[in-house]
């Protein structure tokens, strides 16, 4: 990639993170997301706990 | 406007024939699960000499083979017409070759199924034995879809040398990693058949080395899994976002996930083989923390379709921390159907990663827990996906169009799907903690009381897969509608834009000879060592066994 379209770039990221989308909603989705995975997994662990 | 765009019509042909092969699959697979169910549960036993394991090897290989690799491959062909244009000759005659042989080896594997002299399970583990047919069906099987991966590689080769362009159509480059994904997997297994099964079936050798032969399988059989998500993967990425009125969140993050995939999904084969013997704890520790991996691209595709669905929503003026999701187009079957897949893979995801943990393997392992797993991944997060992508796509390539009664239909289809689901697989996993073998007929094992306790969810089971059946029913009629009756008119193929404020996509996503170098040394660093070992400390060799 060539310096130019690098500086290009960096312009460009200026510009978008300033209006940057409302992400909030995706934000906590994905930590729910997250929270059931690691609460699944922990279900589980814990049968094989007690079936030790 | 882009929606003009059309797939070309002998591309459409070559697509369509394989689609058709594929749902013809799913019926006939269909009826085997229905029956499965109703075996399982002591609802009815079966007519006509007709086995249990027989069925079961019929509905693995139509639906999780015939059924998935058509569709894809299918899908393949017309989006990248859609996308590349039109396949120059050379590729569209391999690509009709690939068909031939393909099938020729599918006609072939599903009557050696039918005449009983296949009955080893879509797995084929060995020292099951088979009629050298059945593997030799197989091979053609596997060939034929080289064919079809090199028409894609083929197409794509000379479009980027008559285009002077670095970076392909997002849809095309995701196909083609597919198909390249593909062709690393499939040399493990086309190996085993090749070196291990027919020689032994022949009679030409006596014994098998069954630890190896397992090893090969699963070097193929854990991305054989992601061959069969990618192509969903397209669709959430590439496809839904246009549905929905939206952009691709990022062009760089959609290849940078598919790259992750194809360097992480193969030098992962041995959390298949966590209750191997034979394999050193080290390896199979290695393996495990590789899979884990896979977690991160699967979480930036998660980032990225919510951000995708809460702009989309935000921009429709959608309020609150989650008015966008209501403002989605729920009513739409084209995004209705995969919505809902992407909605089971949350909890298809959280169990793949407990199947994998070394310690509560031992309590899933072999159970049916892991059939529930999978009827919700490829069953549903998959197939749902698929046929959601069939109701736009079959009405493109016949020149007809997706009704609004129609609309309906597939939702329905879409809810008997997500309800009779819910049954068949939750009774599955719930079972399956309990203990309940898979792969296993009706028995009650002399009436032992643990045994007798896990009828009730053989039954939920049974309930669950006729829902399931009806559900079937109803597509094969949606399917049938949009290929031969619907109204003559023209449906659009979708295509997301980027979004303007995404970045710049960075030429070395594209750089092939990288990724594979990588994804080739971590293969090597993963298998070299514990393999060599198999081989040099073979254990003793097996005869082969036919109990059925
Ligand atoms: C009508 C819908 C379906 C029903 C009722 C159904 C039912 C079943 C049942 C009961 C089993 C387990 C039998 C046992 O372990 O003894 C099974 C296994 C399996 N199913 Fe399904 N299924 C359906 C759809 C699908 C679909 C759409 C796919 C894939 C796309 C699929 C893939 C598989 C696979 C790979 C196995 C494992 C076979 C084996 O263990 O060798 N099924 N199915
Ligand atoms: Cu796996």
């Amino acid at each position: 990639m060539g310096v130019l379209e690098e500086k290009k770039e960096t312009v460009r990221k200026v510009v978008t993170t300033k209006e940057g989308p409302n992400l909030k909603g995706t934000m906590i989705a994905v930590m729910l997301l997250g929270g059931f995975i690691v609460l699944s997994w922990f279900s589980v662990y814990w049968l094989y706990m007690v079936r030790l | 406007m882009k929606n003009e765009l059309v797939v070309d019509r002998n591309d459409a042909k070559l697509s369509m024939a394989h689609l058709y092969i594929a749902f013809a699959a799913v019926l006939l697979g269909g009826i085997a699960g229905l029956l499965q169910t109703l075996v399982r549960s002591g609802t009815i036993q079966l007519p006509a000499g007709i086995g249990y394991y027989q069925l079961l090897t019929a509905h693995g290989i139509l639906l999780a083979l015939v059924f998935t690799t058509y569709f894809i491959i299918g899908f393949f062909y017309a989006g990248m017409s859609r996308t590349m244009g039109k396949f120059y000759d050379q590729p569209y005659r391999l690509g009709w070759l690939g068909y031939i042989v393909m099938t020729i080896g599918t006609a072939l594997t599903t009557v050696m199924v039918l005449l009983n002299e296949g009955t080893v399970l879509y797995t084929f583990y060995a020292p099951l034995k088979a009629s050298p047919w059945f593997y030799i069906g197989l091979t053609l099987f596997i060939v034929g879809t080289w064919l079809a991966g090199g028409a894609m590689c083929h197409q794509y080769y000379i479009w980027k040398k008559v285009t002077h362009k670095k970076i392909s159509p997002l849809f095309s480059f995701m196909a083609v990693m597919t198909m390249v994904l593909w062709f690393v997997a499939t040399i493990g297994v086309a190996v085993s058949v090749i070196f291990q099964f027919i020689p032994w079936s022949f009679g030409w050798v006596d014994e098998i080395n069954i630890l190896l032969s397992r090893t090969l399988f699963w070097y193929f059989g854990h991305p054989l899994v992601y061959f069969w998500l990618l192509p969903a993967y397209v669709c959430w990425y590439v496809i839904i976002p246009e549905i929905i009125g939206g952009k691709i969140f990022s062009d760089s993050l959609a290849r940078l996930s598919f790259v992750l995939f194809l360097l992480f999904s193969i030098p992962v084969g041995f959390h298949h083989q966590l209750l191997e013997s034979g394999i050193s704890p080290f390896w199979k520790y290695l393996q495990v923390v590789l899979t884990f991996m896979v977690i991160v691209p699967s979480l930036m595709t998660a980032f990225s379709l919510f951000a995708t669905f809460e702009i989309a929503g935000r921009k429709k003026g959608a309020k609150g921390l989650f008015g966008w999701f209501r403002a989605l187009p729920w009513k739409d079957a084209r995004f209705f159907a995969p919505m809902v897949g992407m909605l089971i893979f949350i909890p298809a995801g959280a169990g793949g990663i407990i199947n994998a943990s070394n310690q509560m393997n031992q309590i899933v392992h072999n159970t049916l827990w892991v059939t529930g797993h999978f009827h919700l991944t490829v069953a549903s997060s998959v197939a749902l996906t698929f046929f959601g992508i069939a109701y736009w796509l079959i009405p493109h390539l016949t020149g007809r169009v997706l009704t609004g009664r129609m609309h309906q239909i597939a939702n329905l289809q879409t809810i008997l799907w997500a309800v009779g689901m819910f049954f068949m697989s939750g009774a599955m996993h719930t079972v399956g903690l309990l203990g309940a073998p898979r792969r296993t007929a009706y028995t009650t094992y002399q009436e032992h009381p643990d045994a007798l306790g896990w009828i009730p969810y053989e039954v939920t089971m049974a309930v669950g897969g006729s829902i399931l059946f009806i559900a079937i029913l109803l597509l094969i009629y949606i399917i049938t509608d949009l290929a031969f009756f619907a109204p003559k008119g023209k449906e659009d193929f979708p295509i997301g834009e980027v979004a303007e404020a995404a970045e710049k996509t960075p030429v070395i996503l594209e750089n092939w000879r990288l990724w594979l170098g990588i994804a080739t040394v971590l293969i090597l660093v993963a298998y070299i060592v514990p393999v060599i070992h198999m081989i040099e400390h073979a254990p003793p060799g097996s005869p082969g066994y036919k109990f059925w």
